[in-house]
This record gives C-alpha cells, sequence and structure tokens, in this order.
C-alpha cells in the first residue's frame, strides 16, 4: 500500500499545479483557519512586503487597525510615518527587532532610547530612522513620541484580531553597548556609524526561533484572543554583510526564516502561515514575479498572493479585482512544455512520492 | 497725533472704552443685528458696512489723539488680502475692499493700532475635539499631559503659522501702502480658564457641548505660542506687538473673568486698559 495514494491531490506536485493557471493553483489548501473579511480586524508589521498586505486589504474592504493615526494637527506632507503600518514603527525586518520593540512595549525591558541628531538640529530616532525621516526637534520630544509609540503599540493587540507578521531578514546591525538592533545599519543613512558598538549580526535559525516565540509568547499573553499569521517576504536582500554573495544570504535567509515560521505554526495553535513567499518564488511563477531587479515584488505578483489570501483564507470578500484578470490567464505550462517535463521525468523518490495512480 | 484704528471683533471694546463711536458710523437700533450667543456690545459690529469712523479729539495719557477707525465687519471678507499674485519669486498681495480703505484714510498718520483677526484661534483655544495631544513649550517648563501624544512643535508652529500669516500679510500690505505710520499690533485676550458662568459663549455653545473645553494648561501654550509667533513674524517689518495689558491676566495666565463680555472677547475695562498699556508703552502715561 501506497499511503501517498489516500492523500488529497495537493498533496502532490503534480496534481497541486499541474493546472490551468497560476490563479487555479491550490496555494493554500490546508489553513488552520479563516477570516470573516467584514469583521475581523488584522493589523500589520514586517518588512516592505507588509505594506502591500495592508494596502490591499484595505483596498478590498478589509478592517486594517491602525494605533497610531496621523494627528490633525501633523501635516498630511509630514514624513511622519503614518500609515505604512498598524504602527509607526516602520519596517521590522528581523524577528529580534520585533521581540525588542515588544518587549519594550509591554514593560519587559526598559525603553531605549537610540537617538542622533542630524546636521540640519532634528532628533532622529535610529530604531525607527526610515519611518518618521523628518524626526524631532528636541531629544525630549523624540523620547516622548517614543514613549506615545510604544504604549500605541500596546494598544494595537487590543485592538486586533489578527496580527500578521512578515519575517524579512535575518542580517541585522546590533548596538552592543545597549543591547538593542537595528531596522537599518545606522551608517547607511544617518552617518551615525560607531564601529566601537555597532556590530553586525546575522541571526541563526535558533536565534530567530527564539525571538519569535518570544514575541508570539508577549502577543498572546496580551491579547489571548489573537491570531498570528506568519509570511516570509519574498523581497531578495538588497546587500549581504556576511563574506559571501547577496544571492546566497537571501537564499540562506529566506530558508531560515521559512523554517522557523514553520516551527512556530507546529508549535502553536493561535499561529499559522500563509505561502505569499512560496507564491512568488516558487519554481511555477518561473520568477515572473520579480520586477527587473529580480529582487522586489511585481504589482501582479502582489496581487495574486492577495487574490489567493482572499479567496482561501477569507469569507464574505467584496467584488474581484481587476488586477487578477491577467494573471487568470497566464498558463502554468504550455503544451510544449509538458512534453518536456514528461521526457525528462526520471526515477526518484520525489517523482515516486509524487507518482499518481492511473485513473 | 493721528491714529488709525483697525480691527475686527476685538477693536470694539477699545471703541467702546473711547467713546461713542456707533452713532458715528450711523447704527441705529434699527440697524443694529441681534447676535444670537453674543454680548450687546458686540451685536452693532455687524450692523453697518465698511466705512471709516473718526473719533474727536481725546486725551490719551498725555497725549492728544485723533483716531480715525475702520471696523472690520463680520459679514465683510474676514480676511483681509483677497489674494496674493505670484510671479517667479514676486508676490503680490491684493488688500479686499476693506483694507484699501484703510489704507487711503490712514495716509500720513502717525500710528496704525491693528486689533485684526483672533476669532480663528477659537477653535483651536477651546474645543476638546482632537485626540489628546500636547506638545513641549520652548520657554516655559510645563509637564505634558499623560497620555496625549506630543506633537512636535515644529508641526504646531506650522498650524499658528496659518493664523499668524494672515495678520502678518494684513499689516505687511498696509505697511507698504501707508509708509511711515509706525503700526502696532494688539493681540486678542488671553483664554479664559473655564466657561462656567459665562453668558456669552459666541456661537460655541453647541461645540463646547459636543466636544468639551480643551485642557486650560494646553489652552495657554497654545495661546504664548501664538504671542511668540505673531512677535516673531511682525517685528521684522518693524511692527511691535502688544501683549495683554498687565493685570488683564490671572496668576495663571488666564484672562480675567470680570473683564470678559464672552467666549473670546474683553468688555469696556479690558478695552481701557489695553489704551493705558499703549500710552505707556509709548511714554504717553501721565
Amino acid at each position: 500500500m501506497n499511503p501517498y495514494h489516500q492523500l488529497p491531490p495537493h498533496h502532490h506536485w503534480k496534481t497541486q499545479i499541474e493546472v490551468e493557471s497560476l490563479a487555479a493553483i491550490d496555494y493554500d489548501p490546508s489553513p488552520k483557519w479563516s477570516f470573516d473579511l467584514s469583521t475581523a480586524r488584522f493589523a500589520t508589521a514586517g518588512s516592505c512586503f507588509a505594506q502591500h498586505f495592508a494596502r490591499v486589504l484595505r483596498e478590498n474592504g478589509g478592517k486594517y487597525v491602525e494605533s497610531e493615526i496621523r494627528h490633525p494637527l501633523v501635516p498630511e506632507t509630514a514624513k511622519h510615518g503614518y500609515g505604512l503600518f498598524s504602527a509607526r514603527y516602520g519596517n521590522i525586518y528581523t524577528t529580534r527587532q520585533l521581540r525588542e520593540l515588544l518587549e519594550q512595549a509591554f514593560g519587559v525591558r526598559p525603553t531605549v532610547y537610540d537617538l542622533v541628531q542630524r546636521p540640519d538640529k532634528r532628533w532622529i530616532d535610529l530604531l525607527r530612522l526610515r519611518a518618521i525621516p523628518d524626526g524631532f526637534t528636541s531629544r525630549e520630544e523624540a523620547m516622548l513620541d517614543r514613549d506615545y509609540h510604544l504604549g500605541r503599540v500596546r494598544a494595537l493587540f487590543d485592538m486586533s484580531d489578527v496580527f500578521v507578521f512578515t519575517l524579512g531578514l535575518t542580517e541585522c546591525w546590533e548596538n552592543r553597548e545597549i543591547d538593542i538592533c537595528y531596522p537599518i545599519c545606522p551608517g547607511v543613512i544617518e552617518n551615525a556609524f560607531r564601529p566601537e558598538v555597532h556590530h553586525f549580526l546575522n541571526l541563526d535559525y535558533d536565534a530567530c526561533l527564539k525571538d519569535l516565540r518570544r514575541s508570539i509568547e508577549l502577543i498572546h499573553q496580551a491579547n489571548p484572543a489573537i491570531r498570528i499569521l506568519l509570511t516570509v517576504s519574498p523581497v531578495m536582500l538588497v546587500a549581504s554583510f556576511e563574506p559571501r554573495g547577496a544571492l546566497q544570504s537571501s537564499v540562506a535567509s529566506k530558508a531560515i526564516l521559512r523554517a522557523v515560521a514553520d516551527r512556530c505554526v507546529r508549535d502553536f495553535d493561535y499561529v499559522d502561515y500563509f505561502p505569499s513567499f512560496d507564491i512568488v518564488t516558487g519554481p511555477q511563477a518561473r520568477g515572473q514575479f520579480y520586477q527587473p531587479d529580480l529582487r522586489e515584488v511585481t504589482p501582479e505578483g502582489v496581487a495574486l498572493v492577495m487574490d489567493v489570501f482572499f479567496r482561501q483564507r477569507c469569507t464574505n470578500v467584496g467584488a474581484a479585482r481587476s488586477e487578477m484578470a491577467e494573471i487568470q490567464k497566464l498558463p502554468v505550462f504550455s503544451v510544449a512544455e509538458k512534453a518536456l517535463i514528461k521526457a525528462m521525468q526520471v526515477e526518484c523518490d520525489e517523482i515516486l512520492l509524487g507518482h499518481m495512480p492511473e485513473a | 497725533m493721528k491714529i488709525g484704528l483697525i480691527g475686527h471683533s476685538h477693536v470694539v471694546c477699545l471703541l467702546d472704552a473711547m467713546g461713542p463711536w456707533r452713532d458715528l458710523m450711523g447704527i441705529t437700533a434699527a440697524t443694529t443685528v441681534a447676535r444670537p450667543g453674543f454680548a450687546k456690545a458686540l451685536d452693532s459690529w455687524v450692523s453697518t458696512g465698511p466705512k471709516v469712523v473718526k473719533m474727536p479729539a481725546r486725551q490719551i495719557g498725555k497725549m492728544t489723539v485723533d483716531v480715525a477707525a475702520v471696523v472690520v465687519l463680520a459679514h465683510a471678507d474676514y480676511d483681509l488680502i483677497g489674494k496674493a499674485d505670484v510671479q517667479g519669486r514676486e508676490i503680490t498681495l491684493r488688500p479686499t475692499p476693506t483694507l484699501a480703505l484703510a489704507a487711503e484714510a490712514f495716509k500720513g498718520y502717525d500710528l496704525i493700532i491693528s486689533v485684526t483677526f483672533g476669532g480663528e484661534m477659537t477653535g483651536l483655544l477651546w474645543l476638546d475635539d482632537l485626540p489628546p495631544y500636547d506638545f513641549i513649550e520652548e520657554t516655559v517648563p510645563v509637564p505634558t499631559r499623560s497620555g496625549a501624544q506630543i506633537i512636535d512643535r515644529l508641526y504646531v508652529k506650522r498650524v499658528l503659522d496659518g493664523k499668524v500669516s494672515r495678520v502678518h500679510m494684513a499689516l505687511s500690505w498696509l505697511g507698504n501702502a501707508c509708509r511711515g505710520s509706525r503700526i502696532i499690533h494688539i493681540m486678542p485676550p488671553p483664554p479664559l480658564e473655564n466657561t462656567s458662568g459665562l453668558a456669552h459663549l459666541e456661537g460655541f455653545a453647541g461645540a463646547l457641548r459636543e466636544h468639551g473645553e480643551l485642557d486650560g494648561t494646553l489652552r495657554l501654550k497654545l495661546y504664548r505660542a501664538y504671542l511668540r509667533q505673531m512677535i516673531a513674524a511682525l517685528n521684522p517689518n518693524g511692527t511691535a506687538v502688544m501683549a495683554p495689558p498687565p493685570g488683564a491676566q490671572t496668576s495663571s495666565g488666564y484672562f480675567r473673568k470680570d473683564l470678559a463680555i464672552g467666549l473670546t472677547h474683553g468688555n469696556v475695562r479690558y478695552g481701557a486698559m489695553n489704551w493705558e498699556a499703549l500710552a505707556a508703552g509709548l511714554g504717553w502715561a501721565q
């Protein structure tokens, strides 16, 4: 008896992937739960890709939680970090950054004020360097804003039913003097690099897992009803500080994050994984969802990810999205390609696992 | 000494302190428009078209003054600059008919006193209609409100700049049109500590009921910031800014209720205090 014969079609590469279009693939066949789009309140954090998620969710009528909304006294044109994520934390690329943010927000560790003054006299929060490029008039204002921000991060988890976190990177820079890691190397934007305290750190599987587990526990303690949806960003590293290529570092980094996500899904019943990374980077996509720089994801890739999310994870979804019209026409394999695949098939364990009984 | 006086509603208390002016304006009981929610003194403010009223010569301190006044009516344009033409880096300000009238009337005058604007600050200074906020005052170390979002003072300044610029543009144009005249701008009164016992809420009764009163400490901070920014904007053009007269404020800095005729306006006694302060500042005091 071949136990694989009893499995549903999506367990087999051939029947999961060899369908008439990319949109027809059952990308997310075994979700732990789904959401009522008309009522579920979503919060997001993570790398750049999480911004797309937030934007499309809003465009489709999803309830997107923002615990920090631009105050009417702050001009719309101000670069003060509103509207990108559910709170003004900016990009949270690493599990370490998430853990340290949550520990500060929930009072597990004292608030860290890592502030520098730019030549234009504005004060910058190095922990939200790109989130608030306008900076602050004084150190005191920057500190008070950080206090307020952390309070709003705390409030975010009371206001949300789902926390979507997109894991982005394993490489980061830390300040060993105050034991904090940055979203971006302090030397990249603000020339605030101090080699005596700023050190490169590449989080390995164990470190990422420990950070993420701690973050999940903190969130769950704050709101036991909240569900956490993990995704991995398909955006590749812009640069690696490891003595190897950016490609190798990207693959290693994404592999670690994907594995960490998998572990957490197994360990926590209120944590699940949504396969945006798999949709964009899987061989079925043939790299067509990458921009010409082969690093960033195209709007079509984002549209497909979100279409799958709405279709397979949500109920009460509104009108169909026009961006999907073109996607749905894209074939997975042409006739010639199908013939070639058959010709190239060799006997191996994986093929055996994928072998389906003849009808 | 010839003095030109131009103002919105806050000028009324200065005019009342000088003597009868409504008759000279042609305001009669028949033309008076009642303004529900406002003190009677402000009824007649809206009862006539833009015109120049020349008051009889009178003594202010040791100075004999002739005052010509232009009252900017509520139903006339609130702004005094109608539009600004921008050509390259050149900006040409165009006055409203009321401001043009004032400039014509005040030609050759020694002193122009502005009591213009101020009403646009009422909402900001009174209504608790925004998410809780506070800001750091550069000069006065006042603790910020717990739980409030601290708005960077750069943004508070921008909000107040929008209000200050109305005065700034009008007086810049007037200064150019009346070269040789000294200009002094008198600030509207600071905020009262609260509305309790106030008979006249000046159109804000409903909004105050709906939103409540903004924290008093914050209202004072906003007023002080408004004053500082007014000084910073007007002084470089040679225009002096007169802060509330000594004795018009409580020890905490609020406007004294016994000097108010409503939510934001001063009474005739407050008008007299302004003239006294002006005389003292100009060296006319007896």
